[in-house]
């Protein structure tokens, strides 16, 4: 079965904007891709469509069926992770083994505290 | 309840798949053989005719069909070049399932209809019967309402503080509107406000 | 019928078979062809006075000079004539041509206009061809005439692209192929969503010139002339000849006023055509003929005549119910205008980025202020525009309703009943008449205080804050309660089949300043803190979801709409150190 691993580095979850990300990923495939591509990127959830941008991204061509690379990406200053009511924006790095697309991701969050901003006073 | 906890998230509700057990997916999928590859899913909005043809789509490609699933945004009055290509070049193994062609022009539709008719076959939605044979009309009741808010969220609809035949009655079968309106309850949102 | 289809659309569809491709291709053709033997017809012309610029210019003297009516062609024309001799090295040289292609006009102002300024025994300058001095013109056509070879190119381009784009196979692109893998979520961010909008501004940019430059040559040059002949003398006039002309074009005739008169200025005869300053002709036969009327032919009558020009006269200098129409291209300029700045706006917003993308475009950030420092703010809406676009709304709505209530009367008043024609129309005018209402509570808004608003920085900072002050012109004193409040709103938009819809949801309300009830009179101007929370999250902007930031000011007047405006602001990320 097909899997790809997606590792940050120290186990972080938590990131400011402008740090660096990194960590590494691990993949054991059962087709070998042509390229496997790294994105750190942001999407949104909620009660509107979602929206999703890709803020960096390292492609390794021909990697093989399994293998393990490291990867260090920078992240930009916003958006930051947040919650309300209606729209929350979540980052990770996700791994896509292309042209298959499987998957594999980490998330991670971005603000100035290190920790998801929620605006509004949600109910319960 | 915060947007990403939200059970009824556009992103969680647009993975519930249309409810068709395998029996009716094959009398579906005999009907629209019968019919040349040639038919019109119907239905009111919120009935869930992009959902099934999205799945007919999946579906049509698992037996080996060649298939293009063209979705057209809301207010668009014209197919994708590459479509209007495709069709007017001939595409004889490709199956056209065009989501919404209600919303074109009178024109446009038939030019689609005539063009299509050297294609592998076309499968359209709309909100009401056109000139292709209806192969599946739609109908929502509260059961199917009930079925998906317990799939999305695993609580029952009077959970919520409404009955699932209200909530159905109240958004006259639109599924869509109503699910938003338990997305707003759970946020704690005293009224959809949709404009 | 498939190629009537294609023919009617004219899209980059390609013909279904050869022999389609071959009819669209002749058909195409004979534009192709008409483009390029008027393409080539407009160039000779062009080129031919291009060449008249490199003549030389000679002095001469106008032997004879006259106006010929010329009748032959079946109307009649005013042709200016004239003898004039000029000095070649081969000795004097005697020529009669005026303008390279001129043969008259029905309207005698410009051959009058020539006659003033060529009368029989004047010196003037001509202009000789140096390789063939027997040939002069005392007149060179006008170098804007060159702008008319873009006309007949527009049928080339039409032929030609047309014929491109019937044999022109596009490749087409992969469509999306049900049954595969479940898509990775950011590839979402990897496709391009946003639609060719490049195009749609710049169309309706022209589409605003073309209304302006109607505009301009319909009402506003006419209009001024009509301020400007206030001043002109009142001559008397002889109408020489007097009737209503008919012009026939393809679907409908129109009609002008066609009264020829003369009148004497200065000691000199002149003639003149020219009713009123709007020109042209409009449906309506029996509004002209009352007026053709009032002027028959051997009568005498008192025209204006502009001093400066004699050649320039008109009977009627005043304003006519023609000349409403003619304020018809400030439709065009209004949607053509709004919808192009509209257009133009949205392109700048962030569309899912290709992989790769930089940094500055994963921000989603609104597009921030020109100036950071600090400056006056701008209101989301004046109430004048809101105004403007109620009443441009309310005008269109009612002006197209208002032709099936005019049928309906019609019918109804040749005693055909009112019918359920009435009845249908009925929420139609209900809805024009709301929106009347609407106008006039958005015009007594226009007449509320104003209020400034001052800010000492644009782009304030998550955890920041700024000063902001206001101040307010006019009946300040009316006002109640005055509220000025920082709102944070996120909004959502969700699209699905045909459906379409927009949820808000107000996540900071933050009262800045709140005057006492009755009190609000006093608050003319102040000034309060705005202090953004450090724990909540800047602007966003994204295809369907954003976070907006305004400023929000409230003025309660009693039986009177509120003072109710809204100032965007920009909240940005906290900087590097964790200034703002």
């Amino acid at each position: 079965m097909s899997e790809i691993r997606v590792a940050l580095a120290g186990g972080a979850e938590g990131f400011r904007p402008g740090e660096e990300v990194s960590g590494t990923v691990s993949w054991n495939l059962e087709i070998p891709p042509s390229r496997l591509e790294v994105r750190l990127f942001w999407h949104t959830e909620g009660k509107g469509d979602s929206d999703v941008q890709i803020a960096c991204m390292e492609t390794f061509p021909d990697p093989g069926r399994e293998g393990s690379r490291s990867f260090r990406m920078r992240i930009p200053d916003a958006p930051w992770s947040f919650s309300g009511k209606l729209i929350s924006l979540k980052w990770a790095v996700e791994a896509v083994a292309e042209p298959a697309g499987v998957a594999g991701s980490a998330p991670m969050v971005v603000s100035p505290t290190g920790r998801e901003i929620v605006i509004g006073k949600p109910a319960e | 309840m915060l947007a990403r906890e939200n059970p009824f998230a556009a992103a969680r509700v647009l993975k519930v798949r249309y409810r068709l057990d395998e029996a009716r997916w094959a009398d579906l999928i005999a009907r629209l053989e019968s019919l040349g590859m040639r038919g019109a899913i119907v239905g009111r909005k919120g009935h869930g005719k992009t959902t099934l043809i999205e799945d007919l789509a999946r579906r049509l490609a698992a037996r080996g069909h060649s298939t293009r699933l063209v979705r057209l945004e809301s207010g668009r009055r014209d197919l994708p070049p590459e479509v209007r290509a495709a069709l007017a070049g001939g595409s004889p193994r490709e199956v056209f399932l065009v989501d919404s062609a209600g919303q074109l022009p009178l024109a446009r539709r038939l030019w689609l209809y005539a063009a299509s008719r050297r294609a592998g076959g076309l499968v359209v939605t709309a909100h009401r019967r056109g000139l292709l044979r209806t192969l599946l009309r739609l109908e929502t009741t509260p059961q199917i309402l009930e079925a998906i808010v317990r799939e999305v969220s695993g609580r029952e609809v009077a959970s919520f503080g409404c009955s699932a035949r209200e909530l159905h009655r109240r958004h006259r079968g639109n599924l869509r509107d109503a699910l938003r309106e338990l997305y707003d309850v759970c946020a704690g949102r005293s009224l959809a406000r949709a404009s | 019928m498939k190629v009537r289809f294609r023919t009617r659309h004219g899209g980059p569809d390609r013909p279904v078979s050869v022999g389609g491709k071959i009819f669209l291709s002749l058909f195409l053709s004979v534009f192709l062809g008409m483009g390029l033997v008027f393409t080539y017809l407009v160039a000779r012309s062009a080129v031919g006075t291009i060449k008249t610029y490199r003549w030389e210019e000679t002095p001469c003297r106008i032997l004879e000079s006259g106006i010929r009516e010329d009748s032959s062609g079946g109307s009649r024309k005013f042709v200016f004539e004239a003898a004039y001799e000029y000095a070649t090295p081969a000795g004097s040289r005697t020529s009669r041509t005026i303008r390279l292609g001129d043969s008259g006009s029905d309207d005698p102002t410009d051959a009058e206009k020539l006659l003033s300024k060529y009368p029989k025994g004047a010196s003037a300058r001509c202009y000789v061809n140096p390789s063939n001095r027997e040939e002069a013109l005392l007149e060179r056509n006008s170098l804007w005439s060159l702008l008319f070879v873009f006309l007949p190119l527009i049928f080339v381009a039409v032929g030609g692209g047309g014929i491109a784009a019937v044999w022109w196979k596009p490749k087409p692109r992969p469509g999306i192929d049900a049954g595969t893998v479940v898509e990775p979520i950011s590839s979402k961010g990897k496709r391009s969503t946003a639609l060719a909008r490049g195009c749609l501004p710049a169309f309706l940019g022209l589409f605003f010139v073309v209304g302006a430059a109607v505009f301009y040559f319909a009402f506003f040059r006419p209009g001024l002339k009509v301020f400007a002949s206030r001043s002109w003398p009142q001559v008397p006039a002889r109408v020489i000849s007097s009737e209503v002309g008919s012009h026939t074009g393809d679907d409908s005739t129109t009609y002008s006023v066609d009264v020829l008169y003369e009148y004497e200025f200065g000691g000199r005869t002149f003639r003149s055509k020219r009713y009123e300053f709007l020109g042209g002709s409009s449906s309506g036969y029996d509004g002209k003929a009352a007026i053709v009327a009032r002027y028959p032919a051997g009568s005498t009558t008192v025209c204006f005549v502009n001093p400066e020009d004699p050649t320039e006269a008109v009977l009627h200098r005043g304003f006519t119910k023609t000349y409403l129409v003619a304020l018809v291209p400030i439709l065009f300029m209004v949607v053509g205008g709004g919808g192009a700045i509209l257009a133009f706006r949205s392109r700048g917003r962030i569309g899912s980025a290709a992989p790769g993308a930089d940094l500055a475009a994963a921000r989603a950030m609104p597009a921030t202020p020109a100036i950071s420092g600090p400056g006056p703010m701008k209101a989301a809406a004046s109430p004048a525009a809101k105004f403007g676009c109620l009443l441009g709304v309310a005008l269109f709505w009612n002006g197209i309703v208002s032709v099936f209530v005019w049928q309906v009367v019609k019918a109804w008043r040749a005693g055909g009943g009112l019918g359920c024609d009435a009845l249908f129309l009925l929420p139609f005018v209900a809805i024009g008449l709301f929106l009347f209402g609407a106008v006039g509570h958005a015009f007594l808004a226009i007449f509320n205080p104003r209020p400034t608003l001052e800010i000492s920085s644009h782009a304030i900072a998550v955890g920041g804050s700024a000063n902001v002050s206001w101040t307010f012109t006019g009946n300040v004193s009316r006002i109640d309660t005055l509220t000025l409040k920082l709102v944070g709103v996120e909004e959502a938009q969700y699209r699905r089949g045909t459906t379409t819809s927009t949820d808000r949801e107000t996540f900071a309300e933050i009262t800045l300043f709140e005057s006492a009830p009755g009190m609000g009179g006093m608050a003319a101007s102040g000034t309060a803190r705005l202090a953004v929370p450090a724990d909540t999250m800047h602007s966003f902007e994204a295809p369907h979801n954003k976070v907006i930031w305004k400023l929000s000011l409230r003025g309660a007047i009693a039986k009177w709409p509120d003072v109710s405006e809204e100032f965007p602001i920009v909240v940005t990320p906290v900087r590097e150190g964790g200034g703002s």
